[in-house]
């Protein structure tokens, strides 16, 4: 118990200096970095990202990995968006369902709940590999946000749907609420219950927890939905603040929040990890994103940084497991 | 236990790697100069075209003497939607701005007039009349009308046909789609006889025009959306010894497809103006910035029908000096 | 984890309170905000669009024919002279009497005549001008494509609608309107060694393009065979 505390502290340590260490370094470069506006600009751009990395820490932490998390976002995000604006429309009777914001928001994390236990239940009642189900179910979501909204993007959703993504509460901007209190509960859920214990030893090590009695099956398959019903939440938040629902919204999100998790100090063989590490990684990466910018960095050469950072963060992660088994 | 002292070393590799490369990528003494900033957000620089708006757009603006810097919306409205909010909170004076989505991408537009920058729109339209200070876009539906008359020429006025789409969400597939067969739908015995998206893409609509000669070998002619396409259609037909029986046209007005034109390979294409467009765009915002505020909302930039005869003028994303 | 219970099964003794507690809470919000409404499939007839903001092609074009581009059709200036500075300078022919609508594209030009047919071809009709000395233009009679008439008439902006797709729709609609007014009248009276009388637009030559006969588009026309 102390060895995976005083680790996890240390990962959570090293991420803080590194983003201490950027922070630091672009408020010198730049004069436009250390502005409110663009601490709230940085805030509001990882609240996606930090949505969908809520989730795959769960799974990651579970021995899992989810790569369908962008495909559900889109797939929620274009079903709230055609809900909210067409309606659904009851088969054999004249009459129609209108939804309202509030049924739209429920309908978005229904559906990415839905996904999310459909990839639980491939990997769990049917064996598969969660690389295998959960990119079984990227290209699905992906051809079901197709088929849902023609290949057009659906726009025109009204303000008050807007709010979610674009109004503001107390001077700070909606997504950011949003992404506090879900960090709020996920850390209480980690950190404090049953559930959290258990999936760290479902992660940890598998065939001792099933030895021990625990629900193995049930617990992976609660987590999976959960990720599915972030995604729709994130799913949500884009739509929200375009106004519009893409059908491409989401493609290569996967990627970032993978990144995010591991640099944060999950480990992707499981059992190791916190949401807290999970916030400072998508934090790393806002920062790199925005210092990039102010820094006029050419594009084509921030793409490079980007990959570079991750590969560092997933050597990283090797490092520590290499010492963690060996200490 | 003891500290591991590699990650951590690693990670302050991070950190110099990043002030080092930010060293080398920032322009020279910003602050020395006062130079005005202009922001070129661009919908993507992964097609040689737009890369051409961009570089046109961004070179023009240097010349009156602001200081330029392109971003990449890599066809995401929700990164171009990023774009804006970190160069409204950075002090641009004026974006130059090729949108991503007709209609998704107005709030942005809209935002950016809110904090007091003009935008300049160039190619794509933006749905609203109010928002942009200027649009200078390219008559898309005019193109193809003029193309489809020299299609109905060039084939006669019966046959068949494949028609490649470009990217379903994008206005400018639609509008070029419906200025050609506002004219070819006018001749009953000209049949298209299959209609698919390549997205644009040369590498897909070379798989996507195999596919259909499978089930139609015997067609006359092939309309591309894009010059992309059409390349990506020749090579096709090229593999299917079909090249001398089947009639290719493009849009856009890429380099290798003039050339392509010039030796008879690919019929015709439209040539669009990017220079045209990205240099009015830049000397627009330099007049807007002076002070003058007199713009029209939109201006129309021709295009051109390069065929055979004429493609001797063209070259280099425009007409030869 | 050293615990033999089963993770999911409450500990005995207690009751689920959490649960409840957020069950009626869900059931509350629900009540508060309801996801959906039910209403019946008519909608269509309240959701279409009201009125006045939608721009209707059709009813413009036929009150900018009737208004204005027929009284301004009367009036155009007299192609005669247009045709002889063309043969002696085309490039200020163009620059004097040609209008383009957009940057760096066609000029048109905007014209009356009148003249002989001399030859009728299955698009167009080859009319020699009357006073210009061997000049000779054509009038289509085909199908007509293309912004020649929108955007040589001089009258009509884009910003003067609400965007291109719309600005297109009115050259679409003016074209229709010629083919179905104009043209009907012209194919049947016109014969070769007839007089006609004409207004139209005609694309300017790109360059010096020897022998490229002016087509016209006509927006009027009478022919006596």
């Amino acid at each position: 118990m102390s060895a995976k505390n005083i680790s996890t502290v240390f990962a959570r340590f090293r991420s803080l200096l590194a983003l201490a260490l950027m922070i630091g370094a672009l408020s010198l470069l730049s004069e436009h970095f250390l502005t409110a506006d663009n601490g709230w600009n940085i805030l509001r751009q990882i609240s996606v990202n930090l949505c969908l990395s809520i989730g795959m820490t769960l799974v990651i932490l579970s021995g899992g990995i989810d790569l369908s998390v962008g495909a559900i976002l889109a797939l929620a995000g274009a079903m709230a968006a055609g809900l909210l604006k067409q309606g659904l429309a009851l088969p054999g009777s004249s009459l129609l369902l209108q939804f309202t914001t509030s049924g739209a928001i429920l309908a978005a994390v229904i559906v990415g709940a839905a996904m999310g236990w459909c990839n639980g239940v491939a990997i769990t009642r049917f064996q598969l590999p969660p690389f295998v189900a959960t990119l079984g179910m990227f290209s699905i979501a992906r051809g079901l946000t197709m088929l849902w909204t023609g290949g057009f993007p659906i726009t025109g959703l009204g303000d008050q749907f807007g709010f979610v993504g674009t109004g503001f509460v107390l001077g700070a901007p909606m997504p950011v609420w949003i992404m506090t209190a879900l960090v709020a509960v996920f850390m209480v859920v980690t950190r404090r219950t049953r559930f959290g214990r258990h999936l760290y030893a479902v992660g940890g090590n598998e065939r001792a927890a099933r030895l021990t009695g625990l629900h193995v099956g049930r617990i992976k398959v609660a987590v999976y939905t959960l990720a599915g019903a972030l995604s729709g939440v994130a799913g949500l938040i884009v739509t929200a603040r375009l106004d519009s629902a893409q059908p491409n919204a989401g493609l290569g999100y996967e990627l970032d929040s993978i990144a995010a998790v591991v640099i944060g100090g999950t480990s992707l063989s499981g059992g190791r990890g916190s949401v807290g590490g999970t916030v400072l990684g998508c934090l790393i990466i806002g920062v790199l994103n925005n210092g990039l910018f102010l820094l006029n960095v050419s594009p084509f050469w921030q793409q490079v940084i980007k990959g570079l950072v991750i590969l560092l963060a997933v050597a990283i992660d090797k490092v520590n497991v290499r010492q963690r088994d060996s200490s | 236990m003891k500290i591991p002292k590699i990650p951590t070393l690693l990670f302050a590799a991070a950190a110099a790697l990043l002030i080092v490369v930010a060293g080398c990528g920032k322009s020279a003494a910003p602050a020395a100069t006062g130079a005005k900033r202009v922001a070129v957000v661009v919908s993507t620089l992964n097609n040689p075209w737009f890369v051409v708006l961009a570089d046109t757009a961004r070179d023009r603006a240097k010349e009156l003497g602001y200081e330029v810097t392109v971003f990449d919306s890599q066809n995401d409205p929700a990164k171009e939607s990023t774009h804006f909010d970190n160069l409204i909170s950075s002090g641009y004076s004026a974006v130059l701005f090729n949108c991503t989505d007709a209609q998704g991408s107005v709030a942005n537009v809209r935002r950016a007039k809110a904090a007091g920058i003009p935008v300049f729109c160039m190619d794509r339209e933006i749905t609203a009349n109010d928002a942009a200070t200027a649009q200078i876009l390219s008559d898309n539906y005019s193109g193809c009308v003029a193309l489809g008359q020299y299609f109905v020429e060039q084939v006669g006025e019966t046959g068949s046909y494949v028609e490649l789409l470009g990217i379903v969400a994008d206005t400018n597939t639609w509008n070029r789609s419906k200025g050609f067969h506002s004219v070819v739908d006018r001749y009953p015995g000209l049949k298209m006889v299959a209609q698919q998206s390549a997205e644009f893409d040369r590498t897909k609509a070379l798989e996507v025009l195999e596919a259909i000669l499978q089930a139609h070998p015997d067609i006359n002619a092939v309309f591309c959306g894009n010059d992309a396409m059409a390349m990506g259609a020749y090579q096709a037909l090229l593999a299917a010894k079909k090249a001398d029986q089947v009639k290719v046209f493009g849009f856009d007005g890429a380099d290798d497809v003039v050339k392509s034109v010039a030796e008879g390979k690919i019929v015709a294409t439209v040539m669009q103006f990017p220079k045209t467009m990205a240099r009015t765009v830049a000397e627009y915002a330099d007049r807007y910035i002076k002070g003058e505020r007199n713009f029209p909302q939109r201006v129309p930039v021709a295009v051109e029908l390069v065929d055979k005869q004429n493609v001797a003028k063209f070259g280099d994303y425009g007409r030869k000096p | 984890m050293t615990t033999s219970s089963r993770s999911n099964a409450p500990a005995r003794g207690t009751f689920a309170w959490p649960w409840i507690g957020l069950t009626l809470a869900v059931v509350v919000l629900l009540c508060l905000f309801p996801p959906f409404r039910v209403v019946s499939r008519q909608p269509a007839l309240s959701a279409a669009p009201t009125g006045g903001a939608a721009f209707d092609p059709v009813a413009f074009v036929a009150r900018f024919w009737s208004e204005q581009l027929q009284p301004a059709a009367g009036r155009a200036a007299a192609l005669a002279p247009i045709l002889a500075e063309l043969r002696r300078d085309p490039a200020a022919a163009v620059q004097q009497h040609a209008r383009s609508a957009d940057l760096g594209g066609t000029a048109y030009f905007f014209s009356r005549g009148s003249g002989r047919v001399t030859a009728v071809e299955k698009s167009q009709v080859v009319v020699a001008v009357d006073g210009a000395e061997g000049g000779t233009i054509a009038i289509r009679t085909g199908p007509i494509f293309g912004n020649a008439v929108r955007d040589g008439c001089g009258l009509l902006e884009v910003n003067r609608v609400p965007g291109l797709a719309e600005f297109n729709a009115v050259s679409a609609e003016l074209n229709r309107l010629v083919e179905e007014r104009v043209l009907p009248p012209l194919r049947h009276a016109a014969k070769v060694g007839g007089r006609i009388t004409f207004a139209g637009c005609a694309a300017a030559p790109d360059g010096p393009g020897a022998g490229a006969l002016l087509a016209f588009i006509p927006v009027q026309a009478e022919a006596t065979p």
